[in-house]
């Protein structure tokens, strides 16, 4: 039987992360993600957050590309990969002077939570409609891609007010300055002039969706009207890449290797 | 010619043949109408059903419930029965990870418009007072080590020793004791440490205590023999083992993962991960599920208790004289041993139910004598502000005596471009009579009834697959959600 992924063609998981909506989905988590200190302090110790966020960006990305859309072989060795990556990275918590572990259990979590979030507010917001029945089975299926980074199914959600619980309970958010520099360079990625128009409109999106407390920490100010007008040019725009771009490799990839398998 | 598609096979039983997918040992057996069927359809949990089918030593047929949506390896509303004696195994992926989670109802004397309705707000705010609840709620019983150890071995009956229950509370819940092979030394030194603090408390999610009316009689000779009656106020509870039982699955799953390669099963997704009965984990996984399953009861019978003293000082009066008694207590995830007959023989098998409630018939042995005459009364929760129902167990050789144990997410798209922001659902609810206890309004916004499935709908097929029979509807009045 063709190996079609963890996930295979019809799930939650094909839907929401071929969406081009997702690179949005990816803005918003790592906006989010940067705002829980721990997480933040990790990231600009190791993985270069503050220097080189775009880069980061695309790691996740791929990360998540392949661990979506690639055989289950490849996708776990994927997991394996960065779960010995993390096993090697620490940072330094700037508060208690304390090291943390990039595998510390309840930062994946926040990491984890935060992405699932995310990928389906942009979705929901600029994909295309879902049921609430289909976002908890969303919410389920990424159950296994927190085991691929080592996560057990325990210390995660598995339906919609599960997350909205434990995202609700995240308290120690806070806008520390290197998130605060994270934070323009996304918004202003080194691109030639030209390209910059281009970007705006994915960084305006993913943070038109950001909770209202992640924009007050940012301090980005913001009519909720804003948010509605947003919405429908991205939306349009996300439908648009849709149909006229392929997709990455790896999507066209897998939607061929299961259009074979049907 | 065979077929691989989906058939129907009677007026709201479908199969999913051998050959559905790879590896299928036996059919899959999905009980719904025409219209929930359709839904499953757009769900991929028809996908996990077959999944279900490829287990080492099932048997009969990988059963679905009206209920069904994905869950982690097994669907929720999925049965899956093993054969004890030969090849089969039990997969704690088949029980969930809130092991022994379930449902409880009081009755009372109390009828609704005169006795309650005047002093509802009062009661409920009595009641969210009383219920801790959220995920890192502290219990109302505090226990020690030792305390643990008999919550475990014996559940319910040591809480009302505590003095948390009346002595028929124990008989009148199913199975009128604790789960027969308990083995607290299973459960790990984090699992017992979680569950040390969280005794008598609701939880976050879906679980809830209301208070709820009979706003329909249909089968009034059943309920008279439960006690229940048109107009009459009742408690119903839906809360299982905490983190106590949370971290036992995960325990147990950890366990297993690295020693599946060597068991040398073929199956087709990693979360199915189960093990022989002749293997020491299965016993002891087995004895683990056991005393959560214990805890689970307990907890439910200390939360009980609660809502009689938050009665009882709201009214001014006894919980005993305000008739507050229970009606049964059941649970919807958990595996048991059970006698089975499989194609004419007579089997030793270990069912699954993930979702999925035990509904025994009339005449039963294993049930307490009040309710012998009717059946295994079931009690299947609505979800917030939604209706719930009180059914008894049709014991269906077709599903392993089981039916279904909830409503489930609404699949409409309507619901949820509906879904509006937790203040004003509010306001919508307390509109329709439905009082709440104060509580996180903004993480409402999902959890409107309209975003679940109409549990009658759930119900109307367990009736017609004759799995089990409606006795009365409850609508809530009063919320107090996890």
């Amino acid at each position: 039987m063709e190996d079609l992924g963890l996930f295979g063609p019809g799930s939650m998981a094909w839907r929401i992360h071929g969406d081009p909506s997702s690179l949005i989905g990816g803005l918003r988590a790592l906006l989010l993600q940067a705002l829980n200190p721990l997480a933040m302090a990790v990231m600009a110790q190791s993985s270069n957050f503050a220097a080189d966020p775009w880069g980061r960006l695309q790691r996740t990305s791929a990360y998540v590309m392949t661990t979506t859309f690639a055989p289950s072989r490849a996708a776990r060795a994927q997991g394996a990969r960065i779960r010995t990556l993390h096993s090697r990275i620490t940072g330094l918590d700037p508060v208690s002077g304390r090291t943390i572990r990039a595998n510390d259990p309840e930062l994946l979590t926040w990491v984890h939570n935060v992405e699932v979030d995310s990928f389906l507010a942009a979705y929901r917001s600029y994909g295309g409609r879902l049921t609430l029945a289909q976002c908890d089975c969303y919410v389920a299926e990424m159950v296994t891609a927190a085991e691929l980074v080592g996560l057990s199914p325990g210390d995660v959600p598995h339906d919609l007010t599960a997350l909205r619980h434990y995202l609700d309970g995240a308290t120690n958010l806070q806008a520390t300055p290197e998130a605060r520099r994270g934070f323009k360079f996304v918004l202003n990625p080194p691109l030639p002039p030209l390209a910059r128009p281009l970007w705006a409109v994915p960084a305006t999106a993913a943070v038109a969706i950001l909770p209202a407390r992640a924009r007050r920490l940012y301090r980005i100010p913001w009519l909720p009207l804003a948010s509605s007008a947003v919405r429908p040019s991205t939306f349009a725009l996300c439908r648009a890449m849709n149909v006229l771009l392929p997709g990455p490799p790896i999507l066209r990839e897998a939607r061929e290797r299961a259009a074979a398998a049907a | 010619m065979t077929t691989t598609e989906p058939v129907r096979i009677g007026d709201a039983v479908w199969e999913l043949p051998v050959g559905y997918r790879d590896g299928m040992r036996v059919p899959g057996r999905i009980f719904a109408t025409e219209t929930l069927f359709q839904k499953a359809l757009e769900d991929r949990a028809l996908e996990q059903v077959a999944n279900m089918a490829t287990l080492p030593g099932v048997v009969g047929a990988a059963c679905a419930m009206p209920d069904i949506h994905w869950g982690y390896g097994f669907p929720i509303g999925g049965v899956a029965a093993t054969a004890v004696d030969s090849d089969g195994v039990v997969s704690p992926g088949g029980v969930g990870f809130d092991i022994g989670c379930g449902v409880r109802l009081l009755r009372s004397d109390l009828s609704f418009e005169e006795d309650v309705k005047p002093q509802l707000r009062e009661l409920v705010a009595a009641l969210g007072r009383a219920v801790p609840r959220g995920t890192g709620g502290r219990g109302r019983m505090s226990l020690d080590e030792g305390g643990l150890d008999q919550v475990l071995r014996e559940g319910a009956a040591y809480a009302v020793r505590r003095g948390a229950g009346w002595d028929e509370d124990v008989e009148l819940a199913e199975g009128s004791g604790p789960l027969s092979d308990p083995q607290p030394e299973h459960l790990s030194e984090r699992a017992r440490e979680r569950g040390l603090g969280q005794l008598g408390s609701l939880g976050a999610g879906n679980h809830f205590l209301e208070i709820q009316v009979i706003d329909e009689v249909r089968d009034p000779q059943a309920a008279e023999v439960m006690g229940v009656f048109q107009n009459q106020v009742c408690v119903m509870i839906h809360s299982g083992s905490r983190g106590l039982g949370h971290q036992t699955c995960t325990d147990y799953l950890r366990q297993l993962d690295p020693l599946m390669p060597s068991l040398g099963y073929e199956l087709p997704d990693r979360q199915l991960a189960c093990v022989p009965f002749d293997h020491e984990l299965a016993r002891s996984y087995l004895g683990a599920m056991d005393a959560a399953g214990n805890f689970a009861r307990a907890n439910r019978q200390v939360l009980a208790e609660a809502a009689r003293e938050a009665f009882a000082k709201t009214l001014s009066a006894g919980a005993k004289s305000l008739g507050l008694s229970l009606v049964y207590d059941i649970s919807h995830n958990l595996a048991k041993l059970e006698e089975h007959e499989v194609d004419g023989k007579q089997m030793k098998l270990c069912v699954h139910r993930k979702g999925a409630t035990r509904a025994l018939g009339p005449g039963s042995t294993e049930l307490p004598a009040a309710y012998s005459a009717i059946g295994q009364p079931v009690i299947v929760p609505g979800s917030m502000g939604s209706a719930s129902f009180l059914l008894v167990g049709r014991a269906s050789p077709q599903s392993f005596a089981s039916t279904c144990h909830g409503a489930g997410r609404a699949m409409s798209r309507t619901a949820a471009k509906k879904v509006m922001p937790g203040e004003q659902l509010k306001k919508e609810l307390e509109a329709q009579g439905i009082v709440l206890a104060g509580s996180k309004w903004k993480l409402l916004a999902e959890e409107a009834p309209y975003a679940y499935k109409d549990a009658s709908e759930v119900v109307r097929s367990c009736e017609i697959a004759g799995l089990s029979k409606v006795v009365a509807r409850l609508r809530p009045v009063g919320v107090v959600k996890g």
